[in-house]
């Protein structure tokens, strides 16, 4: 019986943000040193080589300074309410004010940092988790294999969102809890990837001179086989932060998060209960959305690059300097 | 044994249809515009095929065999572009008139064709470099048909056999009625020897000796006079892959099918081919018929490929091969590509681009490129083979104590 | 057949996995969510009395002095029998009865959204990929790339804000006209529903269309360089043909397999979208219950959501196999 193993085949496409070719593409040295290095030089190479993947990265870039040090540039308070409500953007409120003339601008810069934060460290344990249990169920095989791989494709099945909203309506409000609900909820996915990889990996012979000389399984795992993943991994990570992003605003939103801290989420939550909608208040829940949007698509553009970068199918034509004449000439 | 007596049967003039020129490719160049810089992948080739002839093109890995292929029957996707030259295509006059005269009649270079008067009248030349989308579509597949390397990706892995069998029916006899299609899919598979039973079967249902068969059956679907197959059997196993090459060679005589044939393997060819074309880096170097070519190869590179084979019969030679690897197309050697691999590489060999022409005044069929065989550039005359054979066993040598 | 019987026990497996962790997460809850509930409603001026507060402590694992497994037994025994409790937003109505009414409108709209969006996305993929590098796709790709990363929530408040408030073309919330139409099947009424749907649609189509077409792009030029798409060119087939039964028929499979993992996401934004529009599907009862904490609401819907979707991915695993013969091989062998 391989109940685990039947989802199999209804992921034939690797998922569409990271390219099965992609490890291929790491050159196999002894040294693990020297392989973790080369992985991490692929990733700067990534970044710097493709045009998507730059343009993204810019723009994470951004929002990460604005995280770290948006709010010292501040003008007000965030949470200070003022006598000025639901004015719209002026020389002093560059975004308006809230309904109990809270400056939006100031919220939006320390919303970023919580946001910004969150969404990052939560896609960061995601992805850990997603790495343990794809790469011990890879590595492992056999029952544990069976149990892990039923477990992740379970979790795959069942629709992330509603089973967020129940268990976090059950603890108490908090980022911890979001975290947690969020981490129970998304971790599946790249563990199914991960656990393909190293699936493929298991039998390389740098895994076996490792084995044949005794290293302990952990250290394969983790010291062997992982650094050869990391590129993966690391497109792994990039599309785990959009989910956590989205996610984690829409349990905000439905007011499930700490509605006093000031985040993207939050903002939108209050935007929604003021009706700010039927006011016309555009300008306070237009802003945190378009963040938001913007990050996701960067975080997105980022792994349209990697998969370009993988599959030179992919690839726009690089055919500028093709004479205009051939071109025209070229219809088939 | 690739050269018997019985090679003399099947020489280049087919009776039946006459020895007229079919297919004539001029100064054919294509070029990738990659990414890392222009790949002159195929360079001012041109050559005559007539009707019925089997060519054998052949070449090393990368030389620009497929790219040839793909240009002349206008396949070529980006970064492929043809840079300049001709392919122009005689249509046969007669039972297929009717049909060749279809793709005339809507192109602009039947000047003074007029549609309804065919019955004497030459048609005229298709430039097929000039058709249009829709006059190509018509002339696709009818007098021109493509199978490719590997029948498993040539075949659509979620349609049936019959189905895409009669597709084509569908698309270029509108006429035919879908009992008629599927009677001819039957007829067409049992031609290449697979049960018409399989017309329901699937790609992945059939080994890969079927599927090349079946892909075949494609091919002959509505008899070509042409047929560009681009290493057919490459990619199976050596008694398929001659159970395969019987096939093709007999169908090609029986329904006078002109068929270029490609495949880095020349023993293949001294079978099958009436003419066998050598190319290297993206040129044409030589061609001549296979026994000439069986008998003297010209070019250096020739001389190289040819033995590069163990032979059944004859003396036992030092295999010699070819030591050195084939130039990067983006950047190849200045006047004959060859010469750095070349063991009679002299002076003019960097400079000059030798031009196909015949090697001797007495043998004007073999079309060689090489100073060798220019009388300015060498007024003693071409080498001797026993020459050939001695600087190939010198280069050897040498690479391998370097 | 055996394949698909190891399918339809994966699937029971996932169902049952599902209704247990239904059962788990309450009880795993720090604290008492019955008091919680108790002290909610008694804010708002209601009083309950004491056997119904036993009832919703039993319900939810406090306070009872039942070893779990025969709590586990009784909870499967009540699910066997459709009884999900009661909603304590609308004045302790069964779960069931709740759900029954709303499901209609949400598997309506999500039905209509999912295809319409799934046809659009693939279509626009197909023509995108096949003119790629022209002016449409060097638009349309980073437009739609942009448009994924929209959570579905804001979407529906900006298409709210633009066509019901400012533009005024139309309604702000609800399914249909209550004040001037009788459900029923009355043209008035279906009228009523599609206008009122529409927006709602809107929203759902726009933020899942995107997903749909960069798969089917990436999928298809990846098609496009294969073999058989230069063959069935070479075979002087007509376009379409080419780009249909040749190239997109095999480039449609990753996104049908992929079907499963964007489905839970895009019913995850329905139901967020329903709750911007005060749509009457369950995404609406939902947030009600969220707000009240009704938790027997929550996990009803949660269950219901939760069975909705493995169903529909159970069929698309069917129809995946349909379209592709090398599965159904693997299916007879
Ligand atoms: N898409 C491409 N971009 C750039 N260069 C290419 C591309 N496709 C082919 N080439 C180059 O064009 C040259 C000719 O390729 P072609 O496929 O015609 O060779 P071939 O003779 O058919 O080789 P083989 O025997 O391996 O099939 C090769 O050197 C190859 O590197
Ligand atoms: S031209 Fe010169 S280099 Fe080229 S093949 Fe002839 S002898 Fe060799
Ligand atoms: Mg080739």
């Amino acid at each position: 019986m391989s109940l685990g193993k039947d989802l199999q085949h209804v992921a034939t496409l690797e998922p569409e943000t990271i390219p099965s070719t992609f490890p291929k593409k790491f050159p196999r040295r002894d040294s693990r040193l020297a392989r973790l290095r080369e992985g991490l030089r692929l990733v700067w190479r990534v970044l710097t080589s493709n045009r998507k993947v730059a343009i993204g990265s810019s723009i994470v870039a951004f929002f990460l300074l604005v995280a770290i040090f948006g709010p010292l540039l501040a003008p007000y308070d965030p949470t200070a309410t003022s006598r000025l409500s639901e004015t719209p953007p002026s020389a002093a409120h560059w975004l308006g004010t809230t309904a109990t003339g809270q400056d939006i601008f100031s919220q939006l810069l320390y919303g970023t940092r919580s946001s910004v934060f969150w969404g990052f460290l939560t896609g960061l344990l995601v992805t850990l988790v997603s790495v343990v249990v794809g790469l011990v169920s890879g590595y492992f095989g056999g029952i544990i294999d069976e149990l892990l791989s039923l477990a992740t494709n379970v979790f795959l099945v069942i629709p992330a969102l509603p089973l967020a909203i129940v268990a976090v309506g059950y603890f108490p409000k908090g980022p911890l809890t979001i975290a947690l609900v969020i981490i129970l909820t998304n971790w599946s996915f790249n563990a199914r990837l991960l656990r393909a990889q190293t699936l493929s990996m298991r039998s390389r012979e740098f895994v076996t001179a490792a084995r044949a000389s005794g290293e302990s399984v952990w250290r394969i795992i983790f010291f062997e086989i992982f650094p050869n993943e990391i590129g993966i991994v690391a497109a792994a990570f990039v599309s785990t932060v959009i989910f956590v992003l989205l996610a984690w605003t829409a349990l905000e939103f439905l007011g499930l998060g700490d509605i006093n801290t000031v985040s993207w989420g939050s903002m939108l939550y209050w935007a929604q209960q003021s009706d700010s909608i039927f006011s016309g208040l555009w300008w306070w829940f237009a802003p945190p959305g378009c963040c938001i949007a913007l990050l996701g698509a960067a975080l997105a553009l980022i792994n349209f690059g990697i998969d370009e970068i993988a599959d030179p199918r992919l690839r726009s034509e690089v055919s500028e300097h093709v004479p205009k004449e051939l071109k025209e000439k070229a219809v088939t | 044994m690739p050269m018997t007596d019985n090679q003399s049967l099947h020489t280049p003039n087919n009776q039946s249809s006459g020895n007229g020129v079919l297919l004539e490719v001029r100064n054919l160049s294509v070029d990738y515009y990659a990414v890392n810089g222009i790949v002159h992948a195929v360079k001012e080739v041109s050559f005559e095929l007539r009707r019925g002839e089997i060519l054998g093109l052949a070449g090393e890995s990368g030389c620009g065999k497929s790219t040839l292929a793909y240009a002349i029957s206008r396949l070529l996707r980006p970064p492929a572009y043809i840079t300049g030259g001709q392919v122009l295509y005689h249509p046969r006059k007669g039972e297929k008139l009717e049909k060749a005269s279809q793709i005339v009649a809507v192109s602009d270079l039947g000047a003074d064709h007029q549609s309804g008067q065919h019955a004497a009248a030459s048609l005229e030349t298709i430039d097929v470099l000039r058709l249009s989308p829709a006059q190509l579509r018509a002339f696709r597949w009818n007098e021109m048909a493509i199978v490719f390397q590997s029948a498993m990706n040539a075949l659509n892995p979620v349609m049936t056999i019959g189905t895409q069998i009669m597709d084509v029916l569908k698309t270029h006899c509108p006429e035919m009625s879908a009992a008629q299609r599927r009677e001819r899919a039957a007829e067409l598979l049992r031609i290449v020897g697979i049960a018409p039973d399989r017309l329901r079967s699937y790609p992945h249902e059939l080994s890969g000796g079927m599927r090349q068969r079946a892909v075949i059956a494609i091919a002959l679907a509505l008899t070509p006079e042409l047929i560009i197959m681009d290493e057919p059997t490459t990619a199976l196993d050596v008694v398929v892959q001659r159970e395969i090459l019987d096939l093709v060679s007999s169908l090609c005589r029986e329904f006078s099918t002109a068929l270029i044939f490609i495949t880095h393997d020349l023993s293949l060819l001294l079978e099958l081919a009436d003419t066998i074309a050598v190319m290297y880096a993206g040129r044409m170097v030589e061609k001549a018929s296979s026994r000439q070519f069986y008998a003297h190869p010209c070019h250096p590179y020739s001389y190289g490929l040819l033995n590069s084979f163990p032979k059944l019969h004859g003396p036992i030679r030092r295999m010699a091969g070819i030591p050195g690897s084939p130039p990067d197309l983006r950047a190849v050697p200045a006047g004959c590509a060859f010469h750095p691999r070349c063991p009679f590489a002299w002076q003019p060999c960097q400079q000059l681009e030798p031009q196909l022409q015949p090697s001797t005044a007495e043998t004007p069929d073999q079309l060689v490129a090489c100073h060798l065989y220019d009388v300015h550039q060498r007024p003693e005359g071409p080498p001797s083979s026993a020459e050939f054979a001695a600087r190939y066993e010198a280069l050897a040598e040498g690479s391998a104590i370097a | 057949m055996r394949h698909l019987l190891r399918r339809i026990l994966f699937y029971l497996f996932a169902a049952w996995a599902a209704i247990t962790l239904n059962f788990v997460i309450p009880r795993l809850a720090p604290g008492d969510p019955a008091a919680v509930l108790l002290g909610n409603l008694q804010s708002r001026g209601i009083h309950v009395g004491a056997a119904y507060l036993k009832a919703i402590q039993a319900e939810l694992g406090y306070n009872t002095s039942d070893p779990l497994p025969v709590q586990y037994l009784d909870y499967l025994n009540s699910l066997l029998h459709g009884n999900l409790g009661v909603a304590v937003t609308s004045s302790f109505e069964p779960v069931t009865n709740v759900i029954g009414r709303d499901i209609f409108w949400s598997l309506g709209l999500g039905l209509v959204s999912v295809t319409l969006s799934f046809a659009l996305g693939c279509l626009v993929g197909i023509v995108v990929a096949w003119k790629r590098g022209s002016l449409l796709d060097t638009i349309l790709s980073p437009l739609l790339n942009f448009l994924s990363a929209i959570p579905y929530f804001w979407m529906a408040l900006l298409i709210l804000y633009i066509f019901g408030f400012e533009l005024r073309w139309f309604p702000l919330t609800g399914g249909y006209d209550e004040l001037n139409v009788d459900p029923g099947w009355t043209l008035d009424f279906i009228a009523s529903v599609i206008y009122h749907g529409i927006l709602p649609a809107l929203t759902i189509v726009i933020a899942s269309v995107a997903g749909w077409m960069l798969t089917m792009r990436n999928s298809m030029i990846t098609t496009l360089s294969e073999d058989y798409v230069l063959m069935a060119k070479a075979k002087g087939l007509h376009t379409s043909r080419i780009m249909f039964a040749y190239a997109a028929r095999n480039a449609i499979l990753p996104n049908v397999a992929g079907f499963a993992i964007s489905l839970g996401f895009i019913v995850g934004g329905q139901l967020l979208t329903e709750m911007v529009f005060s749509y009457p599907g369950i995404g609406y009862s939902l947030l009600q219950a969220v707000q009240n904490q009704d938790y027997s609401l929550m996990q009803g819907i949660f269950l219901v959501v939760a069975l909705g979707v493995l169903g529909a991915n159970f069929l698309a695993e069917l129809s995946y196999a349909f379209l592709d013969p090398r599965v159904r091989l693997e299916r007879s062998a």
